[in-house]
């Protein structure tokens, strides 16, 4: 058998070959249709026509394929596929191709060895390393679970194209995950809309650094809007800000558009930045 | 699509439907068996999903879900092909058996359909696929060009190539040779 990968052999076709080729597919030139009409050429293209039929004669998907691809094509669908926004660039940042999850379930884990440790070295108070070692397991087990899921994203992919595309794909896969289900974004009519909501949310602004980075641990902390996170475009990175400045990194629909929306303490006061999904800057201004 | 694209799930349920008779057509000629053209199509069918996010509108759906599918098709192959072969159907332990065949003679459908899949198979990719594309996912040169990434003209020629190389290969006796062929031309 010839190798299916070979390079097309060089050299020049044949032009009736060619000319009644094109012609079967009605992708001859106006100037070549005339041509086309030549006894030879119609014999040529008669015979490409019997090759094309039987080409077409494909057997039909064993019973039972469609439904079974479907479903399994829809499990997908529902665990892992969060819906991208149109136009967005699919060039991640280095930050954004490393699994957050699995980093932030590695560094718990590093931490809770450390205690771990501490607690052993402490002496004999059994009881502390029994909560330390409980607080280990338990990390384990989440940490096992992300770890699963990071890696189900990989390999799945991994299976479906070549490595690098699969590498793209999964650190895509990872950084759409943890924007969230769709159906758990927030939606507003308008951008005032969405202020409205983010000044209810922050309070009055912070009158000094301190408090202001205290603020963004805090949230940090809380897990929903660390600096980073839920940030697809690298929004924190892309606007130059000082992540100590950072209050909220969030991705919620305005509109019909999804963007990534960062509040920040600058030097006129807070201010409301939305970036879209070709992260471009479509929104800035004092919130 | 959009709604698809937006995480309605039966709007990606009747995609997925509405494309797979074809994407199922595209690999198994690409595969030439039907066990490859299963795997080949569910690992398309899952990129489609994975990757609808990423469709940006500037190409027909078809023609992206197309590309996509080729790409997942291909590299399923190329991934088999690293691993021991299976034996061809011509050459499989049944046909050993029957030698001489008892059996009645195939039925000529299948015959034919297993002649179309060995030619395809010997054809090299760069012939193969953009035949498959055109007969089979119904494309024109200039949409083949797109999902390929090579130009309109090397696409036309790749397909004229392609056939005469099948026709040969299909009907080795009633092929005139270049040198036998009347021209048009002086």
């Amino acid at each position: 058998m010839t190798d299916p990968r070979t390079p097309a052999e060089p050299g020049p076709v044949d032009p009736d070959l060619e000319l009644a080729s094109a012609h079967l597919d009605g992708e001859a030139g106006p100037d070549e249709r005339a041509r086309a009409e030549d006894p030879v050429v119609r014999v040529r293209a008669a015979e490409l026509a019997a090759v094309a039929e039987r080409v077409r004669d494909v057997p039909a998907p064993p019973a039972g394929l469609l439904d079974d691809h479907v479903a399994r094509a829809l499990q997908d669908f529902d665990a892992d596929a969060t819906v991208v926004p149109l136009g967005r660039d699919r060039k991640a940042s280095w930050s954004q191709r490393i699994p957050l999850g699995a980093v932030a379930a590695a560094l718990v884990l590093v931490a809770l060895v450390g205690v771990v440790g501490l607690a052993s070295r402490a002496g004999d108070d059994d009881d502390a390393a029994d909560t330390a070692t409980a607080a280990l397991e338990g990390s384990e087990d989440e940490a096992a679970e992300r770890s699963a899921g990071a890696a189900d994203d990989a390999g799945g992919t991994a299976t479906a194209g070549d490595s690098g595309e699969a590498m793209e794909e999964s650190a895509t896969l990872e950084a759409e995950a943890d924007m969230g289900a769709p159906g758990m974004r927030a939606a507003y009519d308008s951008y005032d809309a969405l202020a409205d909501d983010l000044r209810a949310e922050l309070g009055a602004p912070a009158p000094s650094a301190g408090q202001t980075s205290g603020t963004s641990e805090a949230m940090a902390d809380d897990g929903t809007d660390a600096a980073g996170d839920e940030d697809p475009c690298g929004a924190v990175g892309l606007l130059e800000l000082d992540p100590a400045s950072v209050l909220v990194v969030r991705t919620v629909l305005v509109g019909p558009e999804l963007v990534t929306v960062v509040v920040h303490d600058a030097e006129d006061g807070r201010r409301l930045v939305a970036v879209d999904g070709s992260c471009t800057v479509v929104v800035d201004r004092l919130l | 699509m959009a709604a698809a694209q937006r995480g309605d799930r039966a709007a990606m349920d009747v995609l997925l439907r509405r494309h797979h008779e074809r994407i199922w057509a595209i690999c198994r000629r690409l595969a030439g068996n039907d066990a490859d053209a299963a795997d080949a199509t569910q690992e398309a069918m899952l990129l489609i999903v994975r990757r609808i996010g990423t469709f940006d509108g500037r190409s027909q759906f078809t023609t992206w879900a197309h590309r996509v599918a080729t790409n997942a098709c291909l590299d399923e192959l190329r991934r088999r092909s690293r691993r021991p072969a299976a034996p061809l159907p011509d050459d499989d332990a049944e046909g050993r058996r029957a030698t001489p065949d008892p059996s009645p003679p195939m039925d000529q459908a299948v015959s034919d359909r297993l002649a179309v899949d060995a030619a395809l198979a010997a054809l090299p990719e760069d012939f193969r696929v953009p035949i498959v594309l055109r007969d089979l996912g119904g494309h024109d040169y200039a949409q083949i060009a797109a999902i390929l990434d090579i130009p309109p003209g090397t696409v036309r020629s790749r397909i004229a190539r392609g056939r005469a190389r099948l026709a040969e290969l299909l009907d080795p006796g009633n092929q005139p040779t270049p040198a036998d062929r009347p021209t048009t031309r002086p």
